[in-house]
């Protein structure tokens, strides 16, 4: 009698583990000679370089306590990250001054039109002939087919001392069926049966901005800082019994003390990439959209099939220590990554992100549009 | 009373042993350590060494990858290409994190810098 929960508590523990594989979807030999001259079609960016920050969230810890330890946590949550939220968004916004999402997509398709051979030239394998922006908020986000689909974003992290851009890359074909290239002990996974022919994805890490060490300057403009992002709209500072009162004290009272965090070094970190018109980002995201599009044409011409268990290949090594890696074991395994050489700090990406205050109005502006276009659609079916 | 006594100092041992750490030493060993290594040969005297972190200043993970650089070279003139040095977010819940452990990551060759030179063609 005890033997029949136990064989069913088994079967379902057994159907829950799915033998890991790597993301990457590489193509065969010959897909790529069916292949041939393809479009490379990046999707327009709206979210331009965003801020990374870290949010704290105790709600599972109050929620222990009942409702009222929900409640409370929930406001001492909001305390809490009131401010990093908002110098995030303000972070931002400085960036979308100099580097709007506009100057990222030219920048992009500029690089990817560099990988396009001369008019009649002989080409062997993939090559890209065209490169055309697609706009994927207005029309339905679906996966095109016979075009090299490009998905990017940039980040800037918790710290801000460094920028990180990342390229998702797919490729779905009208003619061609994926047929996955990894084995499986049992059967194979649905995820494996249907999708792109091809995806991989391509980091570019920037180099590292060195952190500011605390001087009582530092600290002054620290504060100043600070008492700047909580202003109101007419300039006065926030009541002290608000929540924007509370959470103004209990940075300041942090801002005072002998400890820079990495939320208090970002606001100095930004402004030092934004320096001469944003030339160091805008420098960096160069660089990250020549590795892009150099490597996602080589690696649509690469056959090689990763393994979870396989080893990181150094692919280009450049002046400066910089290396490009394919990555070797986990499911990020194929995936390409460019990192400086000097490294010395310990880069975070936090748990949150915010955008410009214009592109968030501009995504949702083009989002209602998109939804009252398709509103007659919906009402003939 | 001594039966009892030896019972209690057999399950504190049993206790104290399941969390033994060390301050240094490998990923996979049975001790938990502050400063974890890893290293896979990609080639002959080439690596791909890692150093997990459970604490500590990144200056000391830094010199505990120089450290287990050293002891697998058997010299202080290896050649190092670090490309990771990250903090990663641990997530929890829904939407729960906290920062991770550091973690710093490169390839490492042991074949000092000078000699690699003077074997590259045309040198």
């Amino acid at each position: 009698m005890k033997l029949l929960p136990a064989l069913l508590l088994a079967s379902l523990l057994v159907g829950c583990a799915v033998e890991p594989v790597p993301n990457k979807r590489p193509l065969t030999a010959e897909s790529i000679q069916a292949i041939g001259k393809v479009k490379a079609a990046p999707a327009e960016n709206f979210r331009g370089v965003e801020k990374s920050w870290f949010m704290t969230d105790s709600s599972q810890t109050g929620a222990q306590y009942g409702l009222i330890g929900a409640l409370v946590s929930s406001v001492m949550d909001a305390i809490m990250n009131a401010g990093p939220a908002k110098r995030a968004q303000q972070a931002a916004n400085e960036i979308a001054v100099l580097v709007p999402p506009e100057a990222l997509n030219v920048s992009l398709m500029f690089h990817l039109q560099g990988q396009m051979p001369a008019a009649g030239a002989a080409t062997t394998g993939i090559a890209i002939n065209d490169v055309a922006m697609t706009q994927k908020l207005l029309v339905p986000p679906k996966p095109v087919n016979d075009v090299v689909e490009i998905a990017t974003s940039y980040t800037l992290s918790e710290d801000a001392s460094a920028f990180r851009f990342i390229a998702n890359v797919t490729y779905q074909s009208s003619t061609l069926k994926y047929a996955t290239p990894y084995t499986f002990k049992g059967a194979v996974p649905k995820t494996q049966l249907t999708g792109p022919l091809y995806s991989n994805t391509f980091s570019y890490q920037s180099a590292q901005l060195p952190i500011p060490t605390l001087t009582p300057d530092l600290k002054t403009r620290l504060v100043a800082t600070i008492q700047d992002t909580y202003k109101t709209d007419t300039g006065a500072p926030p009541a002290p019994d608000s929540q924007d009162g509370k959470a103004l004290a209990k940075e300041l009272e942090a801002a005072r003390d002998d400890k820079l965090t990495k939320d208090e070094i970002a606001i100095f970190l930004t402004r030092a990439w934004l320096g001469d018109g944003g030339a160091m980002l805008k420098r960096e995201i160069e660089n990250a959209h020549a590795f892009a599009a150099k490597f996602i044409v080589h690696d649509l011409n690469y056959i090689g099939v990763p393994s979870v268990t396989g080893k990181d290949e150094l692919v280009e090594s450049t002046t400066g220590g910089r290396t490009v890696r394919r990555v070797g074991a986990g499911v990020e395994a194929g995936s390409y990554a460019s990192a400086p050489g000097d490294l010395v700090s310990f880069t975070t990406y936090g748990n949150a992100s915010s955008i410009s205050k214009a592109s968030a109005e501009k995504i949702q502006k083009l989002t209602s549009q998109a939804r009252a276009a398709a509103a007659p659609k919906k009402k003939k079916a | 009373m001594r039966t009892c006594l030896t019972v209690i100092s057999g399950l504190a041992a049993v206790m104290l042993g399941g969390c033994a750490t060390i301050e240094y030493g490998p990923l996979d060993g049975e001790a938990t350590p502050m400063y974890g290594y890893r290293e896979s040969l990609t080639r002959e005297s080439e690596y791909i060494l890692t150093i997990q972190a459970l604490g500590g200043s990144p200056e000391t993970v830094h010199a505990m990858w120089d450290r287990r650089a050293r002891e697998l070279c058997g010299h202080p003139g290896f050649q190092k290409k670090l490309y990771r040095a990250e903090r990663p977010t641990m997530n929890y819940g829904s939407s729960g994190g906290m920062p991770g452990n550091m973690v710093l990551e490169g390839f490492l060759s042991c074949v000092p810098a000078a000699t690699a030179a003077a074997a590259e063609p045309g040198s």
